[in-house]
């Protein structure tokens, strides 16, 4: 009561707005489980509902549900979800066809049913089936899209036209004569959320990438790098706690170094579309097979179409190295022949952790043109980023996804990119059309400081580890737990951190 | 999950659409009732409440019209309004209890001139900045602590720390706030 009363200015915390109660909720949800279900009874009561469907099936139920589009995008699977999902990974290898022909559908093979999928789960496969049909033809059309918002499409630079100081050419690719054109392309293999997302400049902005004139398309003239170079076929991993919902890995040439786009994908009405994706490194090629087009560990079986079909077992989704085309992409190899997690990978992940706090807090650790800056309207001061390697939001959406679970990052830092007021942003001005990132400037302490004493990894379970890391508070030696889990992708990430254990 | 998609759900299986709504929009539902009855209410009765919610959503599908807006906007003015009842209710049934119990008590003069709620939704949205500068854990202790007004042991179980460190950094988080406050001259 004391407390209360010597705080009480606290009781002043209630939400200013809707926009604000909307957040809070999405960041600190307070619900959990048990909690919905207590809720859902009290309206199934309330409903006089006589039947006994959630309490005879409530757990299946609720898991079904559970998997059921998050709150906030972007959306990846949860560590619940996968490992449901884990036993029964479906690996479709799409051979034949490099991406390079996407065109020659004919020549990539479709996934069949697995031996021991449950009958429920038949829709599933006929669906899986329809992603494989169309997994080369959505990355390649995810790749036109990207070349389109950097200006990498067929141009007439002959033809320009002026539109808000910005110079505009005449597109000439056949398929798009309009950017009703280009919108339609779009709807049909990206979810609407990841369109507003990730392509938010392409049109109806002040110098859009793309404007109708004098009846046809135009495109900003300077084009930038933009696309992939694709080396590898697609690979489909499906996950049965969400039949709408999987995961579609494809290699790319990144200037010489082999990396691995990794999609999101969901079925929306039968039609599957791009969600989200994300780029990850591989610094370590495993063992045996690394890409797409050589066979994964799988057991083989024919199904009534005699296409061939590739099944990861169970045992080898469990262990890893006889999984290859599963295996985490970024390097994580052992020191210690019993634990997965390295002591390297220890202060990889600490870093990570310092590092993302920085980002937030302007911290020392990230460099920045402090003479490269604007004021908003409200007066807050934005500095440009110069920190090598983030030139763009995506840039720190790919950073922290490499290294944290997607929902701990909807947790812990979904203001840092993706709210209405983000810490980060890519910014035009009005004498460079390129979005260059900035970031409010509002100094303050972040970051941590190690202690230098040896981090503890402690092995939870085959799929869960706990790095303890000693750091610095304010002269106290305080200890953080970060906890790492395997993702759907198979890579190591940070799932959650708590402090001053 | 889409609008259409639920409502399509709602006409194959009522059960799982109405568990499919209550997973989606269950925490924002919950921030919205306690928004309005935090302090006059207790946990049971503010999960009663967004029960009411629920129940009220699910009762009047057919008339949410996919064209007027989205369904988090139609559940959310839903909220509002009986979390607005509710408070009405509470306090009310309150007042009336405690003229019974203590006739003399009077309610103190309001405050809620144009000039004060100015000083006070800029005062709330500083504080909000402050203690959303804070940092994690302590971000969230001082959220679940007084805007949910969560109990230390369900924080501690939030956060996957100890009580007592909940406490400790929840102590160490306020006297921080106040600082700044302080050296901001709002005290």
């Amino acid at each position: 009561m004391k407390d209360k009363e010597l705080y009480d200015f606290l009781d002043e915390l209630t939400a200013p707005d809707n926009k604000k109660i909307e957040e809070i909720s999405r960041r600190y949800p307070v619900l959990d489980k048990s909690a919905k279900r207590r809720i859902a009874k009290l309206c199934e009561e309330k409903m006089s509902m006589k039947n006994n469907e959630y309490n005879t099936q409530e757990t299946n139920d609720y898991e079904t549900v559970n998997n059921v589009e998050e709150y906030k995008k972007p959306r990846w699977y949860s560590r619940p979800a996968f490992a449901v999902a884990a036993s029964l990974v479906l690996v479709v290898g799409i051979t034949g066809a490099a991406i390079a022909g996407l065109s020659k559908m004919d020549k990539i093979e479709t996934v069949s049913t697995i031996e021991s999928m449950p009958p429920e789960n038949k829709e599933m496969s006929e669906s899986i089936k329809k992603l494989a049909a169309d997994a080369a033809a959505l990355a390649d059309s995810f790749n036109t899209i990207e070349k389109i918002y950097g200006g990498n499409i067929s141009k007439d630079e002959n033809q320009k036209y002026a539109y808000n100081g910005t110079e505009y050419a005449k597109v000439t690719d056949s398929r798009f004569a309009n950017t009703d054109d280009v919108k339609a392309f779009m709807e049909s293999c990206l979810t609407n959320e990841f369109i507003a997302e990730r392509y938010p400049a392409m049109f109806k902005t002040e110098q859009p990438w793309l404007i109708d004139a004098d009846g046809a398309l135009y495109i900003k003239s300077a084009a930038r790098g933009a696309g992939y170079t694709f080396t590898g076929n697609p690979q489909i991993f499906s996950d049965i706690a969400d039949e709408n919902s999987a995961t579609m890995k494809i290699a790319y040439d990144n200037y010489g170094q082999t990396d691995m786009l990794v999609f999101k994908v969901k079925n929306e009405s039968g039609k599957w579309k791009i969600d989200s994706f994300q780029s990850t490194t591989i610094t370590e090629a495993p063992t045996e097979a690394t890409t797409a087009d050589e066979t994964p560990v799988t057991t083989v079986a024919e199904n009534n179409n005699d296409t061939p079909v590739q099944k990861t077992t169970e045992a080898a989704v469990e262990a890893p190295t006889e999984a290859p085309a599963d295996e985490p992409v970024h390097t994580q190899t052992s020191d210690t022949e019993d634990l997965a997690i390295s002591k390297n990978m220890a202060y990889d992940f600490m870093n990570a952790v310092d590092f993302t706090d920085q980002l937030g807090g302007n911290g020392s650790a990230i460099d920045y043109d402090m003479d490269d800056y604007y004021d908003s309207h409200d007066g807050t001061r934005h500095v440009r980023v110069t920190e090598p390697g983030f030139t763009c939001v995506a840039d720190v959406r790919n950073y922290l996804r490499t290294y944290f679970t997607d929902s701990y990052i909807n947790e812990r830092y979904s203001g840092l990119i993706d709210s209405d007021s983000p810490v980060l942003a890519d910014i035009t001005t009005s004498t460079d059309s390129t979005p260059r990132l900035y970031s409010r400037y509002s100094p303050k302490g972040c970051g941590f400081q190690w202690t230098g004493k040896e981090p503890t990894i402690e092995k939870q379970t085959d799929d869960m580890y706990t790095i303890l890391a000693e750091y610095d508070d304010y002269g106290a030696a305080e200890t953080m737990a970060i906890i790492l889990v395997r993702d759907t992708d198979g890579t190591w990430k940070i799932n959650m951190v708590t402090f001053g254990l | 999950m889409t609008d259409a998609e639920w409502l399509n759900l709602m006409k194959k299986s009522p059960q799982k659409a109405h568990l499919a709504l209550i997973d989606k929009y269950g925490n924002l539902v919950y921030a919205i009732v306690i928004s309005k009855l935090r302090g006059c209410a207790g946990r049971e009765d503010i999960e009663d409440c967004v029960s009411d919610v629920f129940v009220e959503v699910f009762r009047s599908t057919d008339k949410f019209c996919e064209s007027k807006g989205s369904l988090k906007s139609y559940i959310s003015t839903i909220a509002k309004h009986i979390a607005i009842n509710a408070f009405q209710r509470i306090t009310y049934r309150q007042n009336i209890s405690m003229s019974i119990e203590d006739e003399g008590v009077e309610l103190p003069p309001s405050a809620d001139s144009p000039e004060n709620n100015t000083q006070k939704k800029l005062f709330r949205e500083r504080l909000w900045e402050i203690v959303e500068s804070l940092g994690e854990p302590d971000t969230s202790i001082i959220i679940y602590q007084y805007f949910y007004d969560l109990p230390v042991r369900e924080i501690s179980e939030k956060v996957s720390m100890t009580p007592a460190a909940v406490q400790k950094r929840s102590i160490r988080a306020r006297e921080r706030i106040k600082k700044i406050l302080e050296s901001e001259n709002y005290f």
